[in-house]
C-alpha cells in the first residue's frame, strides 16, 4: 500500500522513477537535437563557403544569401530568371526555371538548391525565399 | 496640451490627499476557501472517475476517505474563524 | 497631428515610469491610496495611448504623408481598409498597438484582481507599468510612429502586396492579443511572490488570462498559416521560420500550463513549475518580439546597426531577473504540500507531458538562435533548417499525441492496474485495427499509417470520454442522448471544453501527417488545350488571360479541373506583377475538399502562349482548417466562466455517500 499512503520508501521510489525517467527523455532530446544537427547543419552554405571550399563540398548544396540589389532580370516570357546572390562579400550568379515565390525579392534572403556550373553560374532547381515581413525586420538593409 | 497635462495630473494625484482603507488582508481566508474548492473539485472528479470505471472501488474508498478527513479539517477551521 | 502623438506618447511614458514607482511604493507600504493613484496613473496613459492610436489611425486614412510612417505603409492606389490595417503592417505602428493592448489589459487586470486578491494590486499595477514603460521608451525614442520627414512625397510606398490580404489583416493583432495577454500572467505571479502570503504564488488567478492569451496565440499561428497556403503561393503553410517559431515557442510553453496548472488546483503540487512556466512565456513573448524586430537573425551585423535589439535584451534579461529573483526569494514556502499517489496516474502523464512541451519549445529555440550562436561562438552563422525542426520535432510531438490518448484514460490519483486494462482494450483495439486496416490497403510511407493508427487510438479515447459520460448521466437521469451530451459538456466546460480541444488538436494532427506524407506535386509546361494529370484529377489549361488591376498586371491561366469524367468546372491561376515596386504575388487555383487539395501555381508562361503549371495535391488540408475551428469551440466552452463551487458541494459527510447518488458535474 505504499503507493497510496505514500511513506518515505513509497516517495524515494517515486522520485527514483522521475529521476530516471526525466534523465531518459533528456538523454533521448539530446540524441534527437545530436541527429537534428547532424542532418541539418549543412542545410545551406553560404557564396564565400562554396567558393573556398567548392572541391570538399557535394555537387548538390543549397545556398543562402541576399538577392543582390539590382541584379535581378526576366526573360521575356517570365520563365527564367538570373539574379545574383550575395553574402556580403562574394557573389555569384544564380540561374533558375521554375516557380518564383511571391515573397522573392532585391534584398531578400534566399535558399537556392542546386549545382555549381563550370562557367560560375549556380544552376538552380529550387527557390526559396525567407519569409516576409510580417514584421518589417529593423535590419535597414533588408527593409528599405 | 498644458491644462490637459495639469488636469490628468491633478486627477492622478487626488488618491493621494486622503489615506483609503487598506485592502482587507484575506489571504488565510482565501487560502481555506481555495482548498475547499480544490478538494470538492477532486471529489468530484474522483466519483466521475469511478462512474466511468477508471478507478476500483477500494481506491475509490481508500482516496475518498483521505480527502473527506482533509475537507472537514478545512472546514473546522473556516468555521472556527 | 503629430506632434499631438508625440505629446501622448511623452506623457504616456511619464505616466506609466510614475505608476512603476507607486505601484512599488504601495506594495512596500500597503498603502492603498498610493494604489489607487498607480491605478487611475495607467488609466490616464491608456487614454493617452488611445489618443496616439486615434491620431495615427487618422494620418493613416488621410493618407498624411507628412509621417514617414504613412509614407512608408500606405500608398494613393491601396485600399482604405489596409490603409488602415496599415497600424499593424509596420514596427512602430505594431509597437504601439502592443502598448495600447498592454494598457488595455492592465485595466482589465486590475479589475479583476482587485475583485480577487486585493493585495496584489500594487504588484500587478507595477509590473504592467513597467512593462509599458519600455515599449513606451522604445515608441518615443527610437521607434516612434510620428517621426516627419521635412519633404513629403506625393504618394507613399504602401504595404507588400503579399500583406494585402484580410487573413493578413487580422493574423498581427490576433497574435499581439496572445503576447502581449502573456504579460498579466506573469505581473500577477509576480505581484503574489513580492508580496508573499499567496500560498499559489497568484497561478491559480492568472490560469484564466494565460488561458486566453493561449487561444489567442492558437489562432494568430491558425491565421497565419492560412495566409502562408493561400496567399504565399508556395504550396504550404508551415515553414519553420523564425517568425512562426517566435509564435511557436510560447505557444507551447503556455500549452504545458495549462495543463500542469490543473495538477496545482487539485494537488497544491507544481507550484514553483508553473511559476517558472509562466515566467518564461512571458520571456519567450518578449523574446519572439526581439527575433523579429532586432533583425538579429539576418545577421549579427544589422543587429548591431539598430539600437532596437539592444533594448529589447536589456528588457528582457532585466524581467527574468525580476522574474526568477522573485521566485528564488519565495521558492520554499512554494514547496509542494503533496506527493504524487502512484506513479501510473493522470498527474505523471501531465508532467511527462509538460516535459515534453518543453522539450519541443526547447528543440525551437535551438534551431532557431542555432544560426545567431554559431555565428557568435566560431564565426560561421551555422544554419539547420527545416531538417532540424522535424528531426526533433516529430518524435517529440508524436510522443504528446499518445499522451493525449493515455491520459484520459488514467484516473487522477492512481490507475489502479485491472482498471487499465479495461480502459485501454477499447482504444487499443481501435487504434491497432486502424494501424493494421491501413498497412493492409497498402498506404506507405509505414510510418504515416502508424501515426494515423495513432490517432485512430486517441479518437477513440476522446469518443469513450464522452460516451461513458454520457451513458452514466443517462443512467442517473434517464435523458436522452443528445441532451444529455448537450448537459454534460455545458456543466463540466473545463474538462469537455478541454477535450474538444484536443479533438480539434487531432483534426489538426491528421491534417499535418496527411498531408506531409502523401503531398504529391509535378510541373508541367501547356500548350493551350493540353492537359496534366495528378493523382485523380487532370486540368486542361485553356489558354492565357490578361488584366490590369490596383497598380498590377494580372497574367490568368484558364484552367478546367476534371476528376475522371466529372467536370469540376473553370480555375484561375493567377500571377499579378505590381509594376512599380518589382513586387509579385500568386492567386493559386484552389478546389477543397476533406479528402485533398488540388493546388495550381501559374509558374510562368511564354510569348507563344503556352503556360507552365505548378500542380500539387495536398491531401487532408481541410482538416487542418476544421481543427482550428473545432479548437475554438473547445476554448470558448472552456474559457466561459465557471460558476463558483457553492458550499453545500464541498462535502458530503463521510460514510453517507461513499455509494451515494452521483450526478456528472454535481452543481
Amino acid at each position: 500500500m505504499s503507493a497510496v499512503h505514500p511513506g518515505r520508501v513509497g516517495q524515494r521510489r517515486h522520485t527514483l522513477v522521475f529521476v530516471c525517467g526525466a534523465a531518459a527523455i533528456v538523454v533521448a532530446l539530446a540524441y534527437l537535437v545530436y541527429g537534428g544537427i547532424q542532418q541539418g547543419a549543412t542545410y545551406w552554405v553560404t557564396v564565400g563557403e562554396l567558393e573556398q571550399r567548392a572541391g570538399a563540398l557535394p555537387a548538390r548544396v543549397r545556398l543562402g544569401g541576399t538577392v543582390a540589389p539590382g541584379s535581378v532580370r526576366w526573360d521575356a516570357s517570365h520563365r527564367h530568371l538570373r539574379f545574383a546572390v550575395t553574402d556580403g562579400v562574394h557573389t555569384l550568379p544564380v540561374a533558375y526555371a521554375g516557380v518564383v515565390p511571391d515573397i522573392f525579392s532585391e534584398g531578400r534572403q534566399v535558399v537556392v538548391e542546386g549545382t555549381l556550373g563550370r562557367d560560375g553560374t549556380f544552376d538552380a532547381t529550387t527557390l526559396l525565399a525567407k519569409c516576409p515581413t510580417k514584421y518589417t525586420p529593423a535590419d535597414p538593409a533588408s527593409s528599405r | 496640451m498644458v491644462v490637459l497635462a495639469a488636469a490628468a495630473a491633478l486627477w492622478v494625484l487626488a488618491p493621494l490627499r486622503r489615506p483609503a482603507v487598506a485592502a482587507e488582508e484575506e489571504t488565510e481566508r482565501e487560502g481555506l476557501l481555495r482548498e475547499r474548492d480544490s478538494i470538492s473539485r477532486s471529489l468530484r472528479d474522483l466519483e466521475l472517475d469511478r462512474a466511468t470505471g477508471k478507478l476500483s472501488d477500494a481506491d475509490y474508498a481508500v482516496l475518498a476517505a483521505r480527502y473527506r478527513a482533509r475537507a472537514l479539517a478545512v472546514l473546522r477551521r473556516l468555521d472556527a474563524r | 497631428m503629430a506632434d499631438l502623438g508625440r505629446f501622448a506618447l511623452l506623457a504616456a511614458l511619464a505616466l506609466a515610469l510614475y505608476a512603476l514607482v507607486a505601484g512599488m511604493l504601495a506594495g512596500r507600504t500597503r498603502r492603498a491610496e498610493i494604489a489607487a493613484s498607480a491605478g487611475r496613473a495607467l488609466g490616464a496613459a491608456a487614454a493617452l495611448e488611445g489618443v496616439a492610436a486615434a491620431v495615427l489611425l487618422v494620418a493613416l486614412g488621410t493618407r498624411d504623408y507628412t509621417l514617414r510612417y504613412v509614407a512608408a505603409h500606405v500608398s494613393n492606389a491601396q485600399p482604405l481598409l489596409y490603409d488602415l490595417t496599415a497600424f499593424w503592417g509596420g514596427m512602430e505602428g505594431s509597437l504601439l498597438l502592443w502598448a495600447l493592448v498592454l494598457s488595455g489589459y492592465t485595466l482589465a487586470a486590475l479589475r479583476t484582481v482587485r475583485r480577487q486578491r486585493p493585495a496584489l494590486v500594487p504588484g500587478v499595477a507595477a509590473v504592467c507599468a513597467g512593462t509599458s514603460s519600455f515599449f513606451l521608451l522604445l515608441l518615443t525614442t527610437v521607434a516612434s510612429p510620428f517621426a516627419t520627414s521635412p519633404f513629403p512625397p506625393s504618394d507613399g510606398r504602401g504595404m507588400n502586396p503579399l500583406l494585402l490580404n484580410p487573413w493578413m489583416a487580422i493574423h498581427p493583432p490576433t497574435l499581439y492579443l496572445g503576447y502581449v495577454g502573456l504579460t498579466v500572467p506573469f505581473a500577477i505571479v509576480c505581484a503574489a511572490l513580492a508580496s508573499g502570503g499567496h500560498d499559489d504564488a497568484g497561478v491559480l488567478v492568472a490560469r484564466r488570462w494565460l488561458l486566453w492569451a493561449w487561444y489567442c496565440l492558437s489562432m494568430g499561428l491558425w491565421f497565419g498559416a492560412k495566409w502562408s497556403y493561400v496567399v504565399l503561393g508556395w504550396g504550404g503553410y508551415w515553414a519553420w521560420d523564425p517568425v512562426e517559431n517566435a509564435a511557436l515557442m510560447p505557444w507551447l510553453v503556455a500549452t504545458a500550463f495549462i495543463h500542469s496548472v490543473m495538477i496545482q488546483e487539485r494537488r497544491e503540487m507544481l507550484t514553483r513549475w508553473n511559476v517558472v512556466l509562466v515566467i518564461l512565456a512571458f520571456g519567450l513573448s518578449i523574446f519572439g518580439t526581439f527575433l523579429t524586430r532586432s533583425g538579429v537573425l539576418s545577421s549579427i551585423h544589422s543587429f548591431t546597426q539598430s539600437p532596437l535589439g539592444a533594448y529589447f535584451l536589456t528588457f528582457l534579461a532585466l524581467a527574468l531577473l525580476v522574474g526568477f529573483g522573485l521566485a528564488a526569494w519565495r521558492w520554499d514556502r512554494l514547496r509542494s504540500r503533496h506527493e504524487l499517489d502512484a506513479a501510473l496516474s493522470r498527474e505523471s502523464a501531465f508532467v511527462l507531458n509538460n516535459v515534453l512541451f518543453l522539450a519541443a519549445a526547447f528543440a525551437v529555440f535551438l534551431g532557431t538562435v542555432f544560426p545567431v550562436v554559431s555565428e557568435a561562438l566560431g564565426g560561421r552563422a551555422i544554419n539547420v533548417g527545416p531538417p532540424f525542426f522535424d528531426h526533433v520535432v516529430v518524435p517529440l510531438a508524436l510522443g504528446i499525441l499518445l499522451l493525449m490518448g493515455v491520459g484520459p484514460l488514467l484516473a487522477w490519483r492512481r490507475a489502479s492496474l485491472d482498471h487499465l486494462h479495461r480502459q485501454f482494450l477499447a482504444p487499443g483495439a481501435a487504434g491497432v485495427l486502424a494501424g493494421a486496416g491501413l498497412l493492409g490497403a497498402g498506404v506507405r510511407p509505414a510510418g504515416a499509417a502508424l501515426a494515423f493508427a495513432l490517432c485512430a487510438f486517441v479518437a477513440a479515447t476522446i469518443a469513450l470520454e464522452f460516451a461513458r459520460g454520457v451513458r452514466v448521466r443517462r443512467a442517473h437521469r434517464g435523458e436522452s442522448a443528445v441532451w444529455a451530451l448537450g448537459a454534460l459538456v455545458l456543466r463540466n466546460r473545463r474538462r469537455y471544453g478541454g477535450d474538444i480541444v484536443h479533438l480539434g488538436m487531432l483534426l489538426l494532427a491528421c491534417g499535418i501527417i496527411g498531408s506531409s506524407a502523401f503531398a504529391t506535386q509535378r510541373l508541367a509546361t501547356l500548350a493551350p488545350g493540353q492537359d496534366a494529370a495528378i493523382g485523380e484529377y487532370r486540368v486542361r489549361f485553356d489558354g492565357l488571360a490578361q488584366e490590369t488591376r490596383g497598380g498590377a498586371l494580372s497574367i490568368i491561366g484558364r484552367l478546367r479541373v476534371f476528376a475522371g469524367t466529372r467536370d469540376l468546372g473553370a480555375f484561375e491561376a493567377r500571377r499579378n506583377l505590381f509594376l512599380r515596386s518589382q513586387d509579385a504575388t500568386t492567386d493559386v487555383a484552389l478546389r477543397s475538399t476533406p479528402r485533398d487539395d488540388l493546388y495550381v501555381i501559374l509558374a510562368g508562361w511564354t510569348a507563344d502562349g503556352r503556360a507552365t503549371l505548378r500542380l500539387l495535391v495536398n491531401p487532408m488540408m481541410m482538416w487542418i482548417w476544421a481543427g482550428g475551428l473545432v479548437l475554438t469551440a473547445g476554448a470558448v466552452i472552456a474559457m466561459l466562466p465557471e460558476r463558483r463551487a457553492a458550499p453545500q458541494v464541498a462535502v458530503p459527510a463521510p460514510g453517507v455517500s461513499a455509494g451515494g447518488a452521483w450526478s456528472p458535474g454535481g452543481l
